[in-house]
């Protein structure tokens, strides 16, 4: 299925290998260099921003001919800081702690690790690559349109973000690139969660277990799940941004706003609305960048102590609490939002919680390094640090946890210093571990260890000596993104930002020793043996780097879970993977394994992909409908009208399509067709169903005209905006039905359609009907 | 290696927690709110800094003594994993707790109890990237705002029907604030245009600017000088020189004040 033979053997031309590869290590690869060159950028811009910050005069060669508007003669201007910032921000978080740790590493390594030769959907894989690389060319082309890239913020919040060019600079053409690179890149992520999640669900080799899963796998398995409700929810949350920028509705944006002076046309939004909807997303995205490190350090350091961890099932069990507390604190960016005071208090309380899980982990991590025979490596040294950085960003969260002690240090650079080191350093360290780590893995040869540990030296101590001081900035009130600092008070405090300026320039450039080792390890490292550093996982089972088939089409099985270190013998540690004989021979004396190791024909995979569309799909309507109701309570403009009665006769044809549907799926034969006549009814009830939901999105498209044809536009309220937008956020998922619909019905014709592929379709037609029905309720009660 | 881990180890930490002690990086608090909010931060400060040196510290030391141990066999932390857990729940579970109840007594008196009704009633609104004042003059009233009519040219900030809005004759409209010292504030926010902030790190004290919402802070000043509001929400390019000056004054020099700003309209 994936154009080449199982054993790797077939030539596979250059486009096949390296730009549109099936094969997941090469996707695994691409995310790598991806979020490289993203983090190479985003350091660079860090650089000027802190170069500006402590020498605000100062003239940067080159700068001048790079952005002669924003930075005249090589000055940086305070809008062109705003732009470096934004763009910082959104590199670092979406390009880099999101995908270097889970899509990187979680492509090369995850299907390795639990003995898959595939990942679920491996076009669905190569899909989401190019739209994530999509994103980031349109994000950094916003650098070169005019007005330059947003100032809004990697948080971006309206109305700044909303009203366009007439903000400032940068809120024109720039921001609406911004929006749309995030749009894109939420749908990559959903569509590399699905197959993540899939890939675990379904492709566990035999004998392993969900608890025999290394930690590495329940990182990026819960990581994946967290991005599917989360990317889900900031999908139509940009999708609104968007309409409010070019559709003229007012999702966003309220009544009687003067912008340069000049009384804007909008009415009733509601500000705080994307400020909920951004931060039910954005939370989660904190621990969806520092989940997958935490997994690489626990595997790492196993690996160097030579033990097991204390107790495996509280750090699995602590990062699920972790990942499901993370969906009901996101108010805690809101404290002096001006959102209901008493809700601060309560999104309080699960922030302090949260608290507790990480330490559990964090106990664990320390507590298992008592009595351990630890190794140092470049990989365990960052593992070490990570421990060390975490802790340093995570106690700060005491503080900022308490909403009376917020109002003082919200929007100061103790903001700063806190995510930069729990999020940023302590992310970025997980990911330096799995390289080291792993590189011998990927590229069959051994990165040089003193270099990586003097690279580990400067970075570590660079980065304590870039972030704690802005902490004591914090709590001296200093003030975050302002691009000077022209009051008084805070001139005492420049020495320190010019500390911190040449810590960074310092940290940065220390980078280079990595970039080299890299690139030199890469081509001219010495050459890695299977298993380098005594490891018991699968990936370590398999020849350095693997071929294209990763076992080479064997039949894989464990028996144990993947951290047997520190047993009595010759050898301090056993193989997680059963040998190759005896999983022979215990195959064929058991019953046949309850799950496959590589996508065999079986569809049972499309159906679990289904269900896991069918999630994020809830998640995103139930983003919109929230926000029709939040919009709704708070509006003095919400005008009701008469539903075209059109909708009605639609929703019962939709209704009968579904049944007819049923009666298709419980007539087909469960096994295979014995003759033409046994699919007659299935192929009379799958044409009407075809053409009822033809007529149905055709009826939708009338009654959106016969709407607009009475004068009620897009902009026109926000009562309607919400109507088209639901229709046609349902309409598109018709559609979709509609093709697969086809299809299906061309399988059956060609008599190659089996049970499954109809049972996965009946599926997504019935939940695109129950769709329907949740929606038309909505509207019903609303307008 | 595994000793200069712990070393360095050891030197930030013990550096760190030295820089957060060594100096009174917070600006002298002026509120009758602050000092709840000082001794609050203070204890969560003290927790996090033990919290911080303990992980230090263990990590620094089973680092030197357990990277040196490559024969024999491993052994396990005393107590294992459920004594670390159960001390995790324990301990962290009582800061949260503790923390949790000891902070809702200031942050009710600041947003939760609503302003004495004799406050002094002061309007702000912000805009990119200035905030004007308004206090009602004689009759306590604030004129209504038409912001169709508002024209920083010709000064009318607010947007006020001076004609015919009899509320809004008398309103004092000015660039800086002045507040009376030792008497409650009852701050009316709104915003102009897009998102702002009113910070003063002397009062303690933080509250956006929401357009379309209105908001109000309530705050007692108790010590006289200048000060400075800092806008902290990210409103556009000038954001970086939004400020405004603070004055806080006794009660006569306040009266004076608003005279003569009444008479400069």
């Amino acid at each position: 299925m994936t154009g080449r033979t199982m054993t790797g053997q077939t030539q596979t031309g250059f486009l096949r290998k390296y730009l549109f590869s099936l094969d997941h290590k090469m996707i695994g690869k691409q995310y790598f260099l991806l979020s490289l060159c993203a983090v190479l950028v985003g350091v660079v811009f860090s650089w000027l921003m802190r170069i500006h910050l402590a020498w605000p005069a100062l003239s940067i060669p080159g700068l001048g001919w790079f952005s002669s508007t924003g930075a005249p003669h090589g000055v940086i201007s305070p809008e062109y800081y705003l732009a470096l910032m934004t763009m910082h921000g959104t590199l670092m978080v979406f390009f880099v702690l999101t995908l270097a740790p889970l899509a990187a590493f979680g492509n090369y390594f995850l299907p390795i690790q639990i003995g898959a030769e595939e990942m679920a959907f491996p076009r669905l894989n190569l899909l989401s690559f190019w739209i994530t690389l999509i994103a980031f060319v349109v994000l950094i082309s916003s650098l070169f349109v005019s007005g330059g890239s947003s100032i809004s913020g990697w948080t971006a919040y309206p109305p700044l973000s909303a009203v366009g060019a007439i903000a400032g600079p940068g809120e024109g053409a720039g921001q609406t690139l911004w929006i749309v690179s995030i749009a894109i890149f939420c749908v990559a992520s959903l569509l590399g969660s699905i197959n993540f999640i899939a890939t675990t669900f379904d492709l566990r080799c035999q004998g392993m277990t969900l608890m025999r899963m290394p930690m590495t796998v329940w990182a990026w398995f819960i990581t994946s799940c967290m991005t599917l409700v989360a990317f889900s929810v900031l999908l139509p949350a940009c999708w609104l941004l968007i309409l409010d920028r070019v559709a003229g509705t007012s999702f966003f944006i309220p009544a009687g706003l003067v912008i340069s002076d000049q009384l804007q046309p909008h009415s009733g939004g509601s500000p705080l609305l994307w400020q909920h909807l951004f931060w039910f997303f954005g939370h989660p995205e904190v621990y969806i960048a520092i989940l997958p490190a935490m997994g690489i350090v626990s595997h790492v350091l196993m690996a160097s102590m030579r033990r097991p961890m204390l107790s495996h099932k509280a750090i699995i069990y602590s990062m699920i609490a972790i990942g499901f507390l993370s969906y009901v604190l996101w108010g805690h960016h809101m404290f002096v939002s001006g959102m209901n005071p008493y809700s601060a208090l309560v999104f309080s309380l699960p922030t302090l919680v949260i608290t507790i899980p990480s330490t559990i982990i964090t106990l664990i991590w320390i507590g298992s390094l008592y009595g351990s025979k630890l190794r140092i490596t470049s990989a365990s040294l960052f593992a070490l640090g990570f421990i060390s950085v975490f802790v340093s960003g995570g106690v700060s969260g005491f503080l900022l946890a308490q909403p009376s002690l917020d109002t003082y240090l919200h929007a100061t650079y103790f903001v700063v210093g806190h995510f930069h080191l729990i999020m940023g350093v302590a992310a970025i360290f997980g990911i330096f571990a799995g390289t080291y780590f792993w590189f011998p893995k990927m590229t069959g040869r051994l990165m040089n260890e003193p270099l990586g540990k003097l690279h580990f030296w400067l970075t570590f101590v660079g980065s304590y000596c870039i972030f704690m001081p802005f902490y004591y900035l914090g709590l001296a009130g200093n003030v975050r993104r302002e691009s000077q600092f022209v009051s008084a008070a805070m001139q005492s405090l420049m020495p320190i930002h010019r500390f911190i300026t040449v810590a960074a320039l310092g940290t940065g450039a220390a980078q280079l020793v990595f970039l080299y080792n890299l690139v030199y390890s890469w081509r001219w490292g010495k050459a890695a043996s299977t298993n380098p550093w005594e490891a018991t996982s699968l990936e370590w089972s398999i020849p350095s780097p693997p071929p294209a088939a990763s076992f080479g089409g064997e039949v894989v099985s464990v028996s144990r879970n993947p951290y047997q270190y520190g047993i009595e013998g010759a050898q301090d540690f056993l193989m997680q993977r059963t040998e190759a004989m005896t999983a022979g021979t215990a195959t064929s004396r058991l019953a046949p394994p309850k799950v496959a190791n590589k996508p065999s024909a079986d569809t049972s995979l499309s159906k679990t992909g289904v269900w896991i569309f069918i999630a994020a799909s809830v998640m995103t309507f139930a983003a919109l409908t929230s926000a029709l109701l939040v919009r709704r309570g708070s509006a003095q403009d919400w005008q009701l009208f008469r539903l075209p009665v059109l909708l009605y006769f639609n929703t019962v044809l939709l209704v009968c399509s579904s049944v007819v549907l049923e009666i298709a799926r419980r007539s087909f034969p469960q096994f295979n067709l014995s003759g033409p006549r046994d699919a007659r009814t299935a192929k009379l009830c799958l044409s009407i169903t075809l053409l009822f939901g033809a007529v149905f999105l055709g009826g939708q498209a009338a009654a959106w005209l016969q709407l607009r044809s009475q004068g009620l536009t897009f902009g026109d309220g926000p009562s309607s905006s919400f109507f088209y937008l639901l229709l046609e956020a349902h309409g598109v998922h018709v559609l979709v039905g509609l093709i697969a619909m086809a299809w299906v019905l061309d399988t059956l014709y060609r008599s190659q359609l089996r049970k499954p592929s109809l049972e996965t379709f009946a599926l997504y037609w019935h939940f695109t009907t129950a769709l329907w029905l949740y929606v038309l309720s909505v509207l019903l009660i609303t307008i | 290696m595994s000793k200069l881990f712990a070393i360095t180890l050891l030197v930030i930490a013990a550096g760190s927690a030295f820089l957060f002690i060594s100096h009174p990086w917070m600006p002298h608090d002026i509120s009758a709110t602050g000092a709840a909010i000082d001794r609050q931060m203070s204890v969560t400060i003290l927790e996090s800094g033990v919290a911080f040196l303990l992980a230090q510290v263990l990590l620094a030391a089973f680092v030197w003594k357990f990277s040196e141990n490559q024969s024999g066999a491993i052994k396990t932390f005393p107590g294992g994993a459920a004594g670390l857990i159960t001390a995790a729940i324990v301990l962290v579970g009582t800061e949260v707790v503790a923390l949790g109840l000891l902070g809702q007594q200031s942050w009710a008196s600041m947003f939760l109890y609503p302003a004495s009704p004799d406050a002094l009633i002061v309007q702000v609104q912000a805009e990119q990237f200035a905030y004007y004042f308004r206090y009602p003059g004689p009759d306590g009233k604030l004129g209504p705002i038409h912001p169709g009519m508002m024209d920083d040219s010709a000064q009318n900030f607010f947007g006020l029907d001076r004609q015919h809005d009899p509320a809004s004759k008398d309103d004092i409209v000015t660039a800086e604030m002045a507040v009376p010292v030792d008497r409650e504030i009852n701050l009316l926010m709104r915003s102009k245009d897009v998102g702002h902030s009113f910070y003063v790190p002397e009062l303690r004290l933080q509250q956006d600017f929401v357009p379309g919402m209105d908001l109000s802070l309530h705050f007692t000043a108790t010590r006289t000088g200048t000060y400075e509001i800092a806008c902290t929400q990210l409103c556009g390019m000038g954001h970086y020189k939004m400020h405004a000056r603070l004055i806080v004054m006794s009660a006569k020099d306040f009266a004076d004040w608003l005279t003569k700003k009444a008479a400069a309209q």
